[in-house]
């Protein structure tokens, strides 16, 4: 076990081109926010260790580009992924169509096991706003994912968005160990993973790639 | 084994623990009590007149040598005048065609707007930004056949912060003459055209295979290194950033200083006129921090959970550091520079082995080979190059679509392999037991009977199958 967390989850920022991805990476990491902020090439990514009902939870942060060439090189990056952040820019239609192409994409190459969260950005935009709150949440709730809508701008609930999925990520694996613990063996892929995924170093998961359709 | 980058590892940290001393020896032969500035001033003199004379191989070898082209000022100049000895442009007969909006232009206004944040005064960030999409629009609407990709803007931005240096206030002027525009607009172009095709295809294939030359060049240098980082087992995403902007992406210029290094690595990829040497100054930068990636490694084994993630984790961490913390990144900058500038030539043979991983109408073939020009390139030359690479693009993206497929491929492979494992198998036991097998056994119908021989055969092209597949 290593001292300096109790837990290490991997996540991913994805999402199209513009709506604030790395915006709301800088904002969470360094809690500033810029305008004129890069756009991402390939793949970024920062580390932030944050306190979780009395862990120390290590997240370690994927941050991708969202022109579409670049999914050839981001879809290597699912791998072993615990938690995967989609991000629309309500001020964008095209922007949320996206996100259902974004879930195929999970699918095709995440684990079974990923837990996802649908976040809305630039909440901050009121009167550019296009797509409605409920709108959204309807979509995450079809597909059994929380939603948040955030501002990278004026920090609301961006914080929030990284601990939800850290939290919801903690719980299924807690979930997972008791079953596993109950059952003493394991009965699905899904369980194999999780346990593999903490605190294991070089673990493959090859043996996970079940979810691809 | 053929060294590509010419020094050996030896030889390398030489080169580190001498430069300590080393100045700005661009004009070397000169006495040492020159002072840098001094140098400076000569130097410009000397591509003054090589400008004035047009004597194109001198500002070559001024290009190449160490500290580049100096300052922006003549730099403008000398940079226009050694691409436009590469390629000839045509005169636009129509202009019509400017009209026609190219797809790619709402990913072009997203990446402008988000460009020049290093610019604090934000009339001259507007100012710029309004220009980078001008150029950037242009460009594409005159080659509708190309395709725009994220960090092609930063290669833009760092030809308008050159052409926009104003000497007299050492910053930005954004008024432009006339001259000076239309001599961004050819060099952007000619850029671009020579050095930049196989990344603005519609896919990145391209610059992926060329990435790929990265640990080809890395193994040829330092085998442990390369074995360390598993290069022969991830693929080099990391490196997708650096050369996808020629460094423009990391280095953004300070525009208070008319000679930063990223000024430097575009006369230097412009005059080897070549683009293997981005791939070699990325090769040169991850052996110049070898010791600190050995260290991270190690350390940061627990926090990756496996080799691709690790090994990107860590060679951005030390290169993002080393790049961009002032007081590292001046000296190790220089250092690469300084055996970049020695040894940017690739030996004929480790061509012909790089040859095989790249697509047919690459740059790295032809218009940015490195080797020396016989002639001026025409136009006409770029648009079979252009069309020989976008339909190599189509095929490559046919044939393999992406990921899935070749994960599909890979899997049916196994299948088979496994499959004819299992049947040879069979067919060894059977024969063992001296019984003859019946056709159902196998798909081929030819199989009515079943000899040794007939075994050993099928083995031997099993085994061969196998390892094609494997």
């Amino acid at each position: 076990m290593n001292s300096e967390y109790d837990y290490l989850f991997k996540l991913l920022l994805i999402g199209n081109s513009g709506v604030g991805k790395s915006c709301l990476l800088l904002r969470f990491s360094d809690d500033t926010y810029s305008n004129d902020y890069i756009s991402t090439i390939g793949v970024d990514f920062k580390i932030k260790t944050v306190e979780l009902e009395g862990k120390t939870v290590k997240l370690q942060i994927w941050d991708t580009a969202g022109q579409e060439r670049f999914r050839t090189i981001t879809s290597s990056y699912y791998r072993g992924s615990h938690g995967i952040i989609i991000v629309y820019d309500i001020t964008d239609q095209e922007s949320f169509n996206g996100v259902k192409m974004w879930l195929q994409e999970i699918d095709r190459y995440a684990t079974s096991t990923v837990l996802k969260l649908l976040v809305g950005n630039k909440c901050d935009l009121t009167d550019k706003r296009i797509v409605e709150f409920d709108i959204a949440k309807e979509f995450a709730d079809a597909n059994n994912m929380p939603f948040l809508e955030t501002s990278a701008l004026d920090s609301t609930n961006v914080e929030e968005a990284f601990l939800t999925m850290a939290k919801q990520i903690k719980e299924s694996m807690a979930k997972q160990k008791l079953t596993d613990d109950s059952n003493g063996n394991n009965n699905n892929n899904s369980n194999k993973n999780d346990k593999g995924n903490v605190n294991l170093n070089g673990q493959s998961l090859t043996s996970s790639s079940s979810g691809c359709c | 084994m053929t060294s590509i980058i010419g020094l050996g590892t030896s030889e390398w940290s030489n080169k580190l623990i001498g430069s300590d001393t080393a100045t700005d020896d661009c004009l070397s032969f000169l006495p040492s009590f020159y002072n840098d500035k001094t140098i400076k001033e000569l130097k410009w003199k000397v591509i003054n007149h090589a400008l004035i004379s047009d004597d194109v191989p001198l500002l070559y070898d001024l290009g190449k040598s160490k500290c580049g082209f100096v300052s922006n000022e003549i730099r403008q100049r000398s940079w226009h005048k050694v691409l436009t000895s590469q390629l000839a442009l045509q005169p636009r007969t129509n202009t019509d065609d400017l009209n026609v909006p190219h797809c790619d232009e709402n990913q072009i206004e997203l990446d402008v707007n988000r460009s020049f944040g290093y610019i604090s005064n934000e009339e001259i960030r507007i100012s710029m930004k309004k220009i980078l999409k001008e150029e950037i629009v242009h460009f594409f609407r005159s080659y509708p056949k190309l395709r725009y990709y994220q960090g092609y803007h930063d290669v833009v931005s760092t030809f308008l912060v050159v052409f926009c240096y104003d000497s007299k206030h050492k910053s930005i002027k954004t008024k432009l003459s006339h001259q000076i525009k239309r001599r961004l607009s050819e060099c952007i172009q000619i850029y671009s055209l020579l050095y930049l095709r196989d990344f603005l295809m519609d896919s990145l294939d391209f610059p992926i295979d060329q990435i790929d030359i990265i640990p080809f060049l890395i193994k040829s240098k330092d085998i442990t290194l390369y074995q360390k980082l598993q290069l022969d087992k991830i693929k080099p995403f990391f490196a997708i950033a650096s050369i996808l902007t020629i460094f423009s992406h990391d280095l953004k210029p300070d525009i208070s200083d008319d000679n930063c290094i990223i000024f430097q690595i575009f006369d230097l990829v412009i005059c080897t006129h070549s683009m293997y040497t981005p791939l070699i100054i990325y090769s040169n930068m991850i052996l110049a921090v070898k010791s600190n990636l050995y260290e991270e490694y190690d350390k940061n084994l627990e926090n990756f959970e496996n080799e691709t993630d690790l090994v990107h984790g860590i060679i951005q961490k030390v290169l993002i550091q080393s790049m961009q913390d002032n007081t590292i990144s001046t000296k190790l900058w220089a250092n690469v520079l300084t055996t970049t500038r020695t040894s940017y030539m690739i030996a004929k043979e480790t061509q012909k082995k790089i040859y095989k991983m790249i697509n047919k109408a690459s740059p790295l073939r032809n218009t940015g080979s490195g080797m020396q020009l016989v002639r001026i390139i025409d136009q006409n030359y770029i648009g079979k190059l252009i069309d020989k690479g976008i339909s190599l693009n189509k095929e490559n993206h046919k044939s393999s679509s992406g990921n899935d497929l070749f994960e599909e491929w890979k899997y049916s492979k196994l299948i088979k392999a496994s499959l004819v494992i299992g049947v040879c198998s069979l067919a060894l036991g059977a024969c063992d037991h001296k019984m003859q097998l019946s056709s159902h056994v196998f798909s081929t119908p030819n199989f009515d009977t079943i000899k040794f021989t007939d075994v050993a055969g099928l083995l031997s092209e099993s085994f061969k199958d196998i390892k094609n597949i494997i």
